[in-house]
């Protein structure tokens, strides 16, 4: 007789089932204005982003990312987990179809949450997270309809951040009330990328009924400024 | 008659943060012979979720003793009213400590067997799963919304449409119920199916029980279950789990 059958429940086995998994689309403003300072703060605030994601155990099993730039609107990284990104090299070039992208965005969201379905994963709210420097140069009218819906269904929640020079009113416009746009502060691409990964970690360590407190990023000390 | 098991742990999310245990259950063979079991889990984001749980579980369990020392009860009724008068004892509560009901929140699961008839109800996440034909399976699914962050409350106010109960067929002699924090070590969800490996596994010790009513020793061992490093690697939150089988 082995020592784990005298244990009472010592021979209880286990269901291996998949990690449940957040879903995290960046959609990154890479158009001409951007290049020099910004872009390559913004590169380096997203190598932070991968060392701060895979330093975190939990967000390193459950959180997925995925990268479109604009313009032209580009899906430069599918979803995929922590473990298996590496920040990308990205080059400013072209205007600014930033109603192109939400829509595409939106449109990566949906067809992952299809997917988790389709293999019984279960999955968190998806974050959605702009960042632009611009105004769009394309029209934003179906891709505002889409945020709008998706925040009113509680699909994914949809953050804007405006870098020097954007055009805030207009992200007002997108954005919903409850979410609004949120300045950068100078160049702090490095702090907004570090309380990203920091608040993805906790809504994928979050349990049913939990609200996860994130921290204010208007704060004195954070990494933006409201509106 | 019945012998039955149950513990619960306090999840290391919550030894980490701080916050007490926020699962609560209650178990009792009333003097019509049933076995009554409630389960409830608190939400970690209501203020006295463990209030709200301990209050939910207590109630139906002294609901459901009350219906069935009538004679000739029907034991789904006998649920539902349980289910009905749990929810406004909470509600009531929180009327009187002039806090919102959502401070309150938790699950409810309830189970009562009898030798006439048994049945159960569910609002919220958690598993019910009883062995029928050599086989174990879930009772209600777990009502977790589209996101496995979210669930149902009893004190919602449309928690009425959404509390699920049924009844369970007589020859169902074993249960177990939990929290949903072990949900994910019990259930397959890309096959939506009761694990037998686990079901069998916690029932095993049980059938080992001669006498009807709690057996406490094994109530400690499942309780140092629940607290061993194989479970607590796999499971955060608290964690709940009554095990009942029928003594021939």
């Amino acid at each position: 007789m082995s020592g784990l059958d005298q244990v009472p429940f010592g021979n209880v086995d286990f269901v291996s089932n998949p990690e449940p998994r957040c879903p995290c689309v960046l959609l990154l403003d890479t158009s001409g204005s951007m290049a020099g300072e910004k872009i390559a703060h913004l590169n380096h605030g997203l190598r932070t982003f991968a060392e701060e994601l895979r330093s975190d155990s939990m967000a390193a099993k459950r959180v997925e990312l995925a990268i479109v730039t604009f313009g032209p609107v580009a899906e430069l990284q599918p979803f995929t987990t922590v473990d298996a990104f590496a920040a990308p090299e990205l080059n400013p070039q072209g205007d600014t179809p930033m109603g192109a992208a939400i829509t595409r965005g939106i449109e990566m969201v949906n067809a992952r949450k299809a997917e988790y379905r389709q293999h019984g994963i279960g999955y968190y709210r998806p974050w959605i997270f702009l960042i632009t420097d611009g105004a769009s140069t394309d029209d934003v009218t179906a891709a505002t309809s889409a945020v709008r819906d998706g925040e009113a269904r509680k699909s994914f929640a949809f953050y804007a951040v405006g870098v020097e020079g954007a055009d805030m009113a207009k992200l007002a416009t997108i954005a919903v009330p409850s979410r609004p746009p949120l300045k950068l502060r100078g160049m702090s691409f490095r702090e907004l990328f570090v309380w990203l990964s920091n608040s993805l970690g906790g809504v994928a360590r979050s349990q049913p009924g939990e609200q996860v407190p994130l921290t204010n990023p208007t704060a004195p000390e954070g990494w933006a400024t409201a509106g | 008659m019945w012998r039955y098991s149950a513990a619960k742990a306090t999840g290391t999310s919550h030894i980490k943060v701080g916050t007490p245990c926020q699962d609560r259950f209650a178990c009792k063979i009333s003097s019509s012979g049933h076995m009554l079991i409630a389960v409830a889990d608190g939400a970690g984001s209501a203020s006295k979720a463990d209030l709200g749980a301990e209050l939910a579980s207590a109630t139906a369990i002294a609901s459901l003793e009350e219906s069935f020392a009538a004679d000739s009860v029907d034991p789904l009724e006998a649920v539902q009213t349980a289910m009905a008068v749990a929810r406004q004892r909470v509600l009531d509560e929180a009327a009187e400590m002039e806090i919102e009901p959502r401070e309150l929140s938790s699950t409810l699961l309830l189970v009562a067997l009898g030798p006439d008839g048994s049945a159960a109800g569910q609002i919220g996440d958690g598993i019910i799963a009883v062995k029928l034909d050599d086989a174990w399976s879930w009772v209600f699914w777990p009502q977790h919304g589209e996101f496995v962050n979210t669930t149902r409350f009893v004190i919602e106010p449309d928690a009425p449409d959404h509390i699920e109960t049924s009844r369970l067929a007589p020859e169902v002699r074993e249960v177990a119920v939990m929290t949903d924090g072990l949900e994910p070590l019990a259930i397959e969800y890309a096959s939506r199916s009761a694990y037998s490996g686990f079901f069998e596994g916690v029932l095993q010790p049980l059938r080992a029980v001669a006498s009807a009513g709690e057996a406490e020793q094994l109530s400690q061992h499942l309780q140092a279950f629940l607290e061993s490093p194989r479970v607590r690697e796999r499971a955060d939150d608290d964690l709940t789990l009554v095990i009942a089988s029928r003594v021939e």
